[in-house]
């Protein structure tokens, strides 16, 4: 299989005091390895909804997810924790690093939960990628400003050399000029790195960047755009 | 081990908090140690007691105090078939007997002061077996040698040192008794001066001597260990029934003691146990607060790879770190404070009516010796005996329980430490499975 990520008829349904709330209606994407992939929509219109549920941090009402060939809708809580921390990175809109741990740790983090070793070596070359400068490597979160904070958060979804990276608004939080260094960064990675990028976001300037743009409406995708040659 | 370190980290990462936590468990644990140091101190005088009570009893004459062979006549028969009993260990009848020389007819004072001199407590006492003294204790052999099996029923005796020395005796010289000329194999001391200026005769060499054949005026009963007391007291008196009186040395006093100990135990473990839930409710509200507020971080965590496992050794752990730093600060808080307020209030313990009651000081004891000594010819024994008959093991219970000292000890902080442990674990428990139940798509929404 040579789609980094399959949904295949993935439904979503949320039920709130008896009304039922259908977040995803019958979804079907295919996203190839190795390729920087955009989400874009209306608010509501279920993007992260979506994303959550290829990085199976959430689970589908119905319908199959394949990321790198995993059935991900068939795995027990374990395995999808496991093939989680194994294959996809996750970036946030508000870089979400732990406060107490200096950057360089962060990025250890998820190389801690995955027993490898090495992880101070790992750590600082993810960084590098990242291209977060050194002398920063030992600030906190709070000391690190919203882009530098992004790049940690980059490095720290790097760190275990995952296949898929999944970026819900990664940009959201800061000033274009940044914002399109972090999106010349994720798209960097997908060339040399050969991950596949998948981001949501609300600009169209930053879709139009992306090789394949989903565009989401009222949990539906309306419409896809490759810009593959 | 990583999430050991970060367990430990997180515990100071609101120091403000960390502070109040730990000063409302180290006061909860100190107190909790309080109760502990006193159950202990408790403990131990229950144990002295215990110990310096024995697990001897004593058959006695029906309606004696015990004593100078008052009320009835005790027949040896009585012992008939006793040693079968499997508690007992060993059963001594002795031959107590107070002597006084016949005043020579010139009589004044000289004649009064050679009389007091050769006045003696005699002990008949069964070869091989321990130089009983009236009144609780023993008498070592100092000098010479002790009674043979062979000696029973000769003319030998062995002599308390004191009443050696005030009438020029040594091993060898020989000591009128009754007309009856004995020879002094023997020096004796004991840990009274009672003990020093008895005179000890073989059991049947006594028997033949004060005309006791088939007679004692008292047994001793040893039993295997204090749990085996009662019952055997309670086999004896059904064997035995109407023939005499069984009576432990002090059971009554071993009794009263040990009641108002239980009393204080009972509540000093209510009080532990309290303290306990305290600190257990502070650690737990505290870890609550603590995954409630990182709840978009623990999703994080999920979402970057932290299994379950790691997730609840990380939150175990900060919890145990929090309960151990409250145990720190109890600790010192114990040691500056509530070190103190326990030894005030196991002095006040130990001075209740209800301890006290009944038990003899030993300065009442050597006050009754005294008196006994110098007491001169009227009713010279009456009375006393009833009073040395309990004054012994009364006399050593009183002084154990006057020095109680409650401190802290290597046992009391491996105590305190499990305490803590088990604090920390179970405090931090629920909260951290609270913690494990969130689920990463729900917490991590609310951007
Ligand atoms: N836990 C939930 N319970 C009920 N409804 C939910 C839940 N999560 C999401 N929804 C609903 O599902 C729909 C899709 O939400 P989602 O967050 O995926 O939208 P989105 O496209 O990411 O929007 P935005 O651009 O504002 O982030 C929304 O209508 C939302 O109200
Ligand atoms: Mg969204």
């Amino acid at each position: 299989m040579n789609n980094a990520i399959e949904l295949k008829n993935v439904s979503k349904l949320y039920s709130v005091k008896g009304n039922i709330v259908e977040a995803l209606q019958k979804v079907d994407l295919s996203i190839p390895s190795a390729v920087f992939a955009s989400i874009v929509g209306p608010s509501g219109s279920g993007k992260t909804t979506m994303l959550n549920i290829m990085g199976g941090l959430d689970r589908p009402s119905k319908g199959e997810i394949y990321l790198a060939g995993q059935p991900f809708h068939k795995l027990s809580e374990t395995e999808l924790v496991a093939h989680r921390r194994r294959l996809i990175g996750f970036v946030f809109q508000s870089y979400n690093l732990i406060p107490n741990l200096s950057a360089i740790e962060n990025v250890e983090l998820p190389l801690e939960f995955a027993r490898s070793g090495n992880t101070r070596q790992r750590a600082l070359a993810c960084l590098e990628m990242a291209e977060l400068p050194t002398s920063r490597h030992k600030h906190r979160p709070n000391q690190l400003s919203g882009g530098e904070q992004q790049r940690v958060a980059i490095a720290r979804a790097l760190a275990n050399d995952p296949a898929v990276i999944l970026a819900d608004e990664p940009t959201g939080n800061l000033d274009s000029k940044t914002g399109n260094q972090i999106i010349a960064l994720l798209k960097r990675l997908t060339e040399q790195e050969k991950k596949t990028v998948v981001i949501i976001t609300h600009s169209p300037s930053i879709a139009v960047e992306t090789m394949l743009t989903a565009e989401m409406l009222d949990g539906t995708i309306d419409r896809t755009v490759n810009r593959q040659k | 081990m990583h999430n050991l370190r970060r367990g430990f980290r997180n515990v100071w990462r609101s120091k403000v908090r960390t502070a109040i936590v730990a000063l409302l468990v180290g006061l909860a644990l100190s107190l909790g140690v309080t109760m502990m140091a006193l159950d202990s101190a408790v403990a131990d005088q229950l144990a002295g007691v215990e110990a310096s009570v024995g697990t001897e009893l004593e058959i006695r004459p029906v309606g004696s105090f015990g004593g100078f062979g008052r009320g009835e006549p005790l027949f040896m028969d009585v012992l008939n078939g006793l040693e079968d009993m499997p508690t007992i260990v060993e059963i001594s009848p002795v031959i107590v007997y107070q002597y006084m020389p016949k005043m020579s007819g010139l009589g004044g004072r000289e004649a009064i002061e050679e009389v007091m001199r050769q006045r003696m407590a005699v002990m008949g006492i069964v070869p091989e077996q321990p130089l009983r003294v009236f009144g609780g204790g023993v008498a070592e052999l100092t000098e010479g040698r002790l009674f043979t099996p062979e000696d029973n029923g000769s003319l030998v005796v062995i002599v308390g040192t004191e009443y050696a020395e005030q009438n020029d005796l040594v091993v060898g010289s020989m000591l009128l008794l009754d007309e009856t000329e004995y020879e002094i194999i023997g020096l004796a001391e004991g840990e009274h001066r009672f003990a020093n200026s008895t005179v000890f005769l073989p059991f049947q060499t006594a028997q033949l001597a004060f005309a006791m054949e088939d007679q004692m005026t008292q047994a001793y009963v040893t039993v295997d260990m204090l749990p085996n007391v009662e019952p055997t007291i309670a086999m004896l008196r059904d064997a035995i029934g109407e023939q005499a009186d069984v009576v432990s040395q002090a059971e009554a006093t071993l009794e009263r003691v040990a009641q108002s100990m239980d009393m204080v135990r009972g509540t000093t473990s209510v009080g532990l146990w309290l303290a306990i839930a305290t600190g257990g409710l502070v650690i737990f509200f505290t870890m609550l607060l603590t995954v409630r507020e990182r709840q978009k971080e623990i999703g994080v965590l999920k979402a970057i790879g932290s299994s379950n496992g790691d997730l609840l050794v990380g939150f175990a752990w900060e919890s145990v770190v929090l309960s151990v730093v409250g145990a720190v600060v109890g600790i010192i808080l114990f040691v500056t404070v509530g070190q103190f307020l326990a030894s005030r209030l196991m002095a006040n313990i130990v001075s209740t009516p209800a301890v006290t009651q009944g038990v003899v000081t030993p300065g009442a004891v050597e006050g009754v010796v005294g008196q006994i000594r110098g007491g001169g010819g009227r009713g010279l024994f009456s009375g006393a005996g009833s009073i040395a008959g309990f004054s012994m093991a009364g006399g050593s219970i009183s002084s154990q329980l006057g020095d109680v000292a409650v401190n802290f000890s290597a046992g009391l902080l491996a105590r305190l430490l499990a305490v803590a442990l088990g604090l920390g674990l179970l405090g931090g428990l629920l909260p951290a499975l609270y913690a494990l139940r969130l689920r990463p798509a729900e917490v991590l929404r609310n951007e």
